[in-house]
């Protein structure tokens, strides 16, 4: 059930929804392309209201997740249909077959049945289906979600490049604007300029990637985010702002508005620890037990726990990756930087 | 200016004005009650023409059998008559019996044609499935032919072992009945587990033996309980159906059988006691009605999908000395045991009494000879047969897509009307038969009643080819239709129709084929003196008449009966889509 949900794309922009299985996402999506009426509520492009235009004269361009390729036409059959339907002179649709066959690296293969493409090859001929009649909006429903990982990684950059190009088919057309619904944050970060993350019918937060990364606005993004490090604390003072946590007194960022005594979750995010040397002093010090190191190229994951007051709390954070660190088991002192932690009223 | 404004306006209105029949269904929706909505409406309409017939045609005078039994203590007493008693026992007894042998046979080729591949495979597995469609008629005088006195077994028999009577005698034994029953089945049991078998992950008995399970373990414990929706549903079928076999036990088992359905059959033929086969009909109802329900129960259950993998891909040649004999043994057996009764049936209808080729029993077909227990030329009879045949494709195929249109979209409907649609195939040919004659006496003068059984008859292997099909059809792929332009009507037409297009090639020749070979219901309403004998109706007047002339015919039309079905069923398995999950 979508509440009070309101956004606009820019032509040209390239939208992500993001959200958990049943936040939304793909009914408002479905909404947008005419499948399922709003109770309330209006559609419009270019100041056209679409809202009580049937689904077959909207003009946009949608790819399932079930590709829903239809298994009694060839791949070059099922690329014309919009054409066919559009009614293009036969050669036109030949032309413009061939062209997007080609933007989608599958040349030559019009001819082949549907049922003997391999997953990927399929997911490009729906996304070649979508793109042929030039739609104003192209509506992707978590076109990844049913290749595998590494099938998934290498099509998140091709999809990237394959709507830039599409948004330069210029041909004195405008540009295609995409809305593309996925519950995957790396694939809505590799391809979207803006995201939407959404939680239960609502849109908890919108901004490009790095804005989202930066700043989550609320415990639940920054839990869709991937950030696990989220504490139950209570405020203790407000300039600046403190917050007593099961790892101690913990500065955040700025200052508080909160009253002392209110409850929240802080947020320390991976990237808010450094070490600290001896004889040195740092903001929101702890001493923790390295548990798990996990190198991913660029920087590492360690895993890392508190003990305090008898209670161990695990904090999973990034460093660099010629960040020297002790062995698992080994004790490290860490010094946590104030504005990499956030404090989030309410639990 | 202001005018031109106010056109373009009103233009606009009229383009955007929703004036398409889809629409105005949605406006005759918006009239309805909230609760009668869209789900309900358009479907209810469609199905009232099927509904109206199921009521009329089956419900009506299945009803007034009832009603027949009901005014007197008639069923108690006919039921605890001895003889009734041991034919009802006796009609359960040879069911049970036909389906395990049916099933000792079917498992192990079942498993051959699954798992293994070899040169021929495909051709066989259709070849051990063309008996089922073959009409009784044909296949009581095949087995006749073959397996009778004078038959070439027992000639063959006869010269090896030096003997002056028949060695076999066969001929109207319970043993050739089973033989009958075995022989019609068989190609179920292979289809419906051997399909299921294929479509079944090998890798699960892998990982069972990896953990230590031996091969017969690991069969035991893994693949039998996973082969048990298929095995109950083949099991039922098959009892379902020599349960209410009636051509094989009349024309094989001769006077000395009798089930339900002869019974029910003779009772009201040849004892002209219309309440004693009233009664047998209502034990036979509530018999099937209950199988049916389990069998629909198991049905649901194995549409189960099971980690299925294409059927290519689990198949191996076969490899070492005992695979390679059980293939052989397969194949042999299936040319010996199915093709060869009826390569003699088509064989002898060749062959003259003084042994040689012959072209006689086909040319006497188009005369009317006086004194011949048909009144009309037997190929008038293949006319009839055909036409009707032809008849039953159009009615058939019209009631049954549209109950099969209406049943395939997803709804509370769906669950109870599905199993009405498929009361007549559980219902016995005789039981309607006998219900025609008591309730539509009026329109027995009437060459429709034939063409209304027939539809009845063939209406549910309509609606059981069509469902799957329609069901199949994705709901995202019309939605993507309708994105990339397609109004509803096209959607239908470029979607709907090209899909099921091969589907109702398939519902048309099951239609045809179930009606040329109609046997039981027809037997009650054809009169010899009318003009609308049926093929099997023939065959059987002929059939229960000495002489090698009026013998001869009946094999010469079963020939052409057999060759049409074959080819029928020919055209089916090509047009066929679907593999898993067949009836």
């Amino acid at each position: 059930m979508l509440r009070d949900v309101s956004f606009e794309a820019a032509e040209g922009e390239v939208v992500a929804l993001l959200g958990p299985s049943g936040c939304g996402k793909t009914t408002l999506l479905r909404i947008i392309a005419g499948l399922e009426t709003a109770e309330q509520g209006r559609i419009t492009l270019n100041g056209q209201d679409l809202t009580n235009v049937p689904v077959y004269r909207r003009g946009f361009g949608m790819v399932f997740q079930d590709y829903a390729l239809f298994p009694h036409k060839t791949a070059a059959e099922n690329i014309a249909f919009g054409l066919r339907m559009a009614r293009w002179p036969a050669v036109r649709q030949q032309e413009r077959v061939a062209h997007l066959l080609e933007m989608v690296g599958l040349s030559g293969m019009g001819e082949r049945a549907v049922y003997d493409l391999s997953g990927g090859e399929q997911q490009r001929v729906a996304l070649a289906r979508a793109l042929a009649p030039a739609p104003r909006l192209l509506l992707l429903d978590e076109p990844l979600g049913a290749l595998d990982r590494a099938l998934r990684e290498r099509l998140m950059d091709e999809l990237r490049s394959i709507l830039q190009q599409a948004l330069a088919e210029v041909e004195g057309q405008e540009k295609v604007t995409t809305i593309y619904v996925t519950h995957d944050q790396e694939e809505a970060f590799a391809v979207a300029g803006r995201i939407m993350v959404m939680n239960q019918g609502r849109i908890e937060q919108s901004g490009t990637p790095l804005e989202l990364y930066r700043s989550p606005e609320t415990p639940f993004v920054a839990r869709f985010l991937g950030m696990d490090n989220l504490l139950p604390g209570t405020v203790v003072g407000r300039r600046p702002c403190l917050v007593e946590t099961a790892i101690g007194r913990v500065e955040v960022d700025g200052n508080c508005e909160y009253e002392a005594g209110s409850e929240g979750v802080v947020l320390i995010r991976p990237e808010a620890a450094e070490i600290v040397a001896a004889g040195q002093e740092g903001k929101n010090e702890l001493t923790a037990v390295v548990q798990d190191i996990s190198f991913r190229g660029r920087y590492q994951i360690v895993q890392i726990a508190v003990t305090k007051n008898d209670q161990i709390t695990p904090l999973k954070l990034s460093f660099d990756i010629e960040q020297p660190l002790p062995e698992p088991g080994g004790q490290v002192k860490l010094s946590l930087l104030p504005e990499e932690c956030r404090f989030y009223d309410g639990s | 200016m202001a005018d031109q404004t106010a056109v373009s306006m009103l233009i606009r209105l009229i383009k955007n004005l929703p004036i398409n029949s889809i629409n105005l269904i949605n406006l005759i929706n918006l009239m309805l009650p909230k609760r009668l909505r869209s789900q309900t409406a358009l479907p209810l309409l469609l199905l009232l023409l099927p509904l109206l017939f199921l009521a009329a045609f089956f419900f009506y005078p299945l009803l007034n059998i009832f009603r027949l039994t009901l005014t007197s203590e008639t069923i108690g007493e006919v039921v605890s008559r001895p003889y009734i008693i041991r034919v009802a026992w006796f009609t359960f007894w040879q069911a049970a019996v036909s389906t395990g042998l049916t099933l000792a046979l079917g498992l192990p080729a079942a498993y051959l044609f699954a798992r293994f591949e070899f040169p021929g495979r495909n051709l066989l597995r259709a070849l051990a499935t063309v008996p089922f469609v073959m009409p009784t008629v044909v296949v009581a005088a095949a087995f006749r032919t073959l397996l009778g006195n004078t038959g070439p077994v027992n000639q063959a028999l006869m010269a090896l072992m030096g003997q002056e009577r028949p060695v076999l005698q066969l001929e109207q034994t319970l043993a050739i009945i089973l033989l009958a029953h075995i022989f019609y089945n068989l190609g179920v049991v292979i289809r419906l587990v051997g399909g299921f078998w294929a479509n079944m992950n090998p890798r699960m008995v892998e990982a069972a033996q990896v953990l230590g399970a031996s091969p017969w373990r690991a069969f035991r414990t893994v693949t039998l309980p996973l082969l048990r929706p298929p095995l109950l549903s083949a099991s039922l079928l098959v009892f379902l159906f020599t349960f209410t076999s009636f051509g094989v036990i009349l024309l094989l088992g001769g006077p000395a059988f009798s089930t339900l359905e002869t019974e029910i059959y003779r009772q009201y033929v040849n004892f002209l006691e219309p309440d004693v086969a009233a009664v047998l009909s209502i034990l036979q109802i509530a018999f099937t009605f209950i199988l049916m329900s389990l069998y629909a129960h198991w049905q649901q259950r194995s549409a189960v999908a099971l980690d299925f993998r294409p059927q290519a891909a689990t198949r191996r040649p076969a490899q070492t000395t005992l695979q390679r004999t059980a293939v052989l043994l397969l194949v042999i057996g299936i040319c010996l045991f199915l093709v060869t009764p009826l390569l003699t049936l088509a064989w002898r209808s060749f062959v003259g009494g003084d042994g040689r080729l012959t072209l006689a029993y086909y040319k006497a077909l188009p005369v009317s000879r006086r004194g011949s227990i048909t009144f009309i030329p037997p190929l008038a009879a293949v006319a009839n047969s055909l036409g009707y045949a032809v008849l039953t494709v159009l009615s058939a195929g019209f009631l049954g897509l549209l109950s099969a249109l209406v049943l395939a979209r997803p709804s509370s409907l769906r669950r109870w009307l599905e199993p009405v649609f498929m009361l007549p195939l559980g219902a016995s040919a005789v039981t309607l038969g006998l219900g025609y004659v008591v309730t539509l006496d009026r329109l027995r003068t009437s060459p429709l009643l034939v063409l209304i059984a027939h539809t009845l008859v063939a209406f549910p292997f309509v609606v059981r080819s069509l469902l799957p099909v329609l069901q199949g059809i994705r709901p995202s792929l019309r939605e993507a239709a309708a994105v990339l332009g397609a109004s509803p009507w096209r959607v239908w037409r470029e979607v709907d129709l090209p899909i099921v297009g091969r589907a109702l090639l398939v519902a048309a020749v099951f239609a045809f084929t179930v009606s040329l070979g109609e046997f039981g219901a027809t037997s009650f309403i054809a009169r010899p003196n009318s003009g609308f004998l049926t093929m099997p109706i023939a065959i059987q007047r002929y059939l229960s008449q000495p002489g090698a002339l009026n013998f001869g015919q009946a094999l010469a039309m079963s020939t052409i009966l057999m060759v049409v079905c074959a080819a029928g069923f020919v055209a089916i398995e090509r047009f066929r889509i679907a593999d898993i999950g067949e009836f």
